[in-house]
């Protein structure tokens, strides 16, 4: 009778944390967020799609040699960086009790039962073994393709385990276990699907167990579900607390602040801007030193991104940021034309340094310097002004919380207006490729100067207008 | 510098908060806003800061509409919630923020943030923290400077002693009342500590679910009994039995 009691006492206080969980979820969803995150996923998947694609020629050149059966472990563990890096930035600290729980009745088993039920049941896990099959379809024999996606998705739950645990480490000497252990476990796996594929190619038959790839396949399974489980008891044997103090950081202040380092500051000091402008920028650029810089599509798609992406990353939010504590620059003599002049002139200053790393392509890849120079003129002054209107109804970001799949800010209508950046891709891609060089360069850096000679009257006509619906702009950003 | 408060009526889905005919806060007054939650004392903060619109009537500042006409915030000073804190400065790079905005140069910065050296406590400056990872209290008391530093003409605090300790709330008190008599700013304050503003304050005024019920001459100090009476006289509830 205890037994039976302790175990419906169990069940029901489970029960308890996962209603409160679904409340807030279902009190916190929104239509058009949720259509935001699937228009970009969707954006995002077909840009991967198309990439191989576009580049199948080249793949089935290099995939005919290859026993692709054996290729099986190799993109399942390949799957295991990109994964693991975006489980941790998400940021989640749900793993540790709020004060306001931990100061109730409820067991640690119940909590960890409900951390279980939550990483078992969240929707993201679908990603990976997702992508899985549509590259084992199109790669992989049909049983294999099936295989490497239950692989996919018991690697994936046994990474969300070693987030979760990374997360719950009260320090270094809980957290170091866990990366060693990451560490080791990515480079024994892709270590042993490469040693297979070689193997195949090399002699042709399997070396290492009867019914390899498959064996070796099913043994990764195995191997994950142990981890898992290990994961899962470490764990629960971890004791940490929300401690505030911990999350607080130590930063040099650069002392006297002008009106115009706001901007700069805003967006290095939070995490939610710094990793993707860095990242996406350091990701262009290493894709446009490595291919030859001449007039094909593919690199002409990564010079454009690598100089549209700050007034592209940065213009959804006009304003976003300082959404935050719009009140307080409201009531200060600081006007909203000046406002968005300084922001104007700093996406012009992040285009500019940007382009200062493309400089050696001139002298290693032969990048025309008339082109670059165009460039930062359209794409500087040129997308930065034609962002600019996202102030009249852009929502408040939060700075603190996660970048990746954090769509928190996003709308529909700031996605709509976003298509207009088609606007000038369009432009720039027929100035390069329909028009002689210099010609091209020529119409590129005149509509970059005539949008530098309409900016002030342009931003004026925006302020005017957002001051005149400055009560229903300010109601936004408090949600 | 006066402001003067002409049928302003704020409605929020059919609701009416606030409703006031008319009003005057005389240049140089010391007025304290008191009230129950819920009275529209920060809505009443907010439609004279022109952060939110009013459904019907105006706020003037010193004869001009607040909606109209932005002179008003050159001499303004102002703090009514965490939306007037940037998270992502240092209190430094707060105060020489606010010290851009208002032309405020550093040697005069450094000497306009002296007086409130005591307020600090040794745990604002030279923190190396950002604004974000400060207590409350700290937190409260970073707004609060920022928005007398300017050495206001008009100075609005939505509940400045909320989340000081006592020795806090006494020097907040101290400074706002020292600001009044030396320079005659007008000052706005809230509070649910009716002594302190009673303390301090030449006159006050009650809301009561967005109207006012009581305009008080504080100057001889009558008014904190009269607004004792009339808090107890609303506790009507009977206490219930103890549990056996």
């Amino acid at each position: 009778m205890v037994i039976l009691s302790t175990f419906r006492n169990f069940v029901a206080m489970l029960k308890l944390l996962l209603s409160l969980r679904y409340t807030q979820w279902r009190r916190n969803f929104s239509w058009r967020k949720f259509l935001a995150v699937l228009y970009l996923v969707g954006v995002m998947l077909m840009m991967i799609v198309g990439l191989l694609f576009a580049n199948r020629d080249l793949l089935a050149d290099q995939l005919d040699k290859l026993p692709l059966a054996a290729m099986a472990i190799v993109l399942v563990s390949s799957l295991a960086l990109p994964d693991f890096m975006m489980k941790l930035m998400w940021g989640s600290d749900a793993v540790v009790m709020d004060d306001f729980l931990r100061t109730k009745p409820i067991p640690s088993r119940v909590w960890n039962r409900f951390i279980a039920v939550l990483l078992a049941t969240d929707p993201w896990n679908l990603v990976m073994p997702t992508f899985m099959a549509l590259v084992g379809a199109w790669l992989l024999p049909a049983g294999m393709t099936v295989l490497a996606v239950v692989a996919a998705l018991v690697q994936t739950l046994m990474l969300s385990w070693l987030v979760a645990d990374i997360h719950k480490a009260p320090d270094i000497n809980h957290s170091l276990p866990l990366w060693a252990g990451a560490v080791v476990y990515y480079l024994g796996t892709m270590g042993l699907g490469i040693l297979l594929v070689t193997l195949a190619i090399v002699s042709g038959m399997n070396l290492v167990l009867p019914g390899s790839p498959w064996t070796e396949l099913v043994l990764f399974i195995v191997l994950d579900i142990v981890l898992t489980g290990v994961l899962y008891l470490y764990f629960c044997r971890m004791r940490a607390y929300d401690e505030h103090e911990q999350h607080a950081n130590t930063v040099r202040s650069v002392g006297d602040v002008t009106l115009f380092s706001t901007e700069y500051l805003s967006v290095w000091r939070s995490k939610r801007f710094r990793v993707p402008m860095i990242m996406i920028t350091v990701l262009f650029l290493l894709e446009a030193y490595m291919m030859p810089i001449d007039d094909t599509t593919d690199v002409l798609f990564y010079l454009y991104f690598l100089l549209a992406w700050p007034s592209m990353f940065l213009g959804q939010w006009v304003f976003g940021i300082e959404a935050n504590y719009f009140h307080g620059l409201w009531t200060k003599p600081y006007s909203i034309e000046h406002m968005l002049l300084n922001k104007y002139k700093f996406f012009i200053l992040l285009t500019l340094g940007t382009a200062v790393l493309l400089i050696p392509a001139i002298f290693l890849k032969g990048l025309r310097p008339t082109t670059l120079l165009a460039m930062i003129l359209f794409l500087g002054c040129g997308q930065s002004l034609l962002m600019m209107p996202t102030c009249l109804f852009s929502t408040r970001v939060d700075l603190f919380s996660s970048a990746f799949f954090n769509y928190q800010g996003a709308s529909m209508r700031i996605t709509i207006y976003s298509l207009i950046i088609f606007i000038p891709l369009a432009i720039y891609f027929f100035c390069s490729l329909a028009l002689p060089p210099l010609w091209g360069d020529a119409v590129m850096a005149a509509i970059g100067l005539a949008a530098l000679a309409v900016h002030r009257p342009c931003i004026r006509s925006l302020a005017r207008k957002w001051t005149y619906n400055r009560y229903e702009n300010m109601e936004r950003y408090m949600k | 510098m006066e402001i003067k408060i002409t049928n302003l009526k704020k409605v929020y889905d059919w609701v009416t908060v606030l409703d006031i005919p008319e009003l005057t806060l005389a240049s140089g007054e010391l007025i304290g806003l008191v009230g129950n939650n819920g009275a529209g004392k920060t809505t009443l903060m907010r439609l004279i800061l022109d952060v939110i619109g009013a459904s019907s009537g105006y706020v003037e500042s010193d004869g001009r509409r607040v909606d109209e006409d932005e002179l008003w915030k050159t001499y303004t000073g102002s703090f009514i919630d965490g939306r007037f804190l940037i998270d992502f400065f240092t209190p430094e790079e707060y105060f020489s923020f606010i010290g851009r905005i208002y032309g405020i140069d550093k040697d005069t910065l450094e000497q306009r943030l002296k007086p409130f050296e005591p307020l600090m406590h040794g745990e604002i400056m030279g923190t190396s923290k950002f604004l974000k990872d400060f207590s409350q209290g700290n937190r409260q008391k970073v707004g609060i400077i920022g928005a007398m530093m300017i050495q206001p003409k008009v100075l609005i605090l939505d509940e400045p002693f909320n989340y000081l300790d006592p020795s806090s709330q006494i020097i907040v008190a101290r400074l706002i009342e020292q600001m009044n008599r030396e320079l005659g700013t007008t000052v706005l304050i809230s509070s649910h500590n009716l002594s302190f503003v009673t303390d301090i304050s030449s006159r006050i005024l009650l809301l009561e679910k967005g109207v006012i019920v009581k305009d008080l001459d504080n100057r001889e100090g009558m008014a904190e009994g009269i607004l004792k009476d009339y808090f107890q006289q609303q506790d009507t509830t009977p206490m219930p039995p103890p549990e056996e």
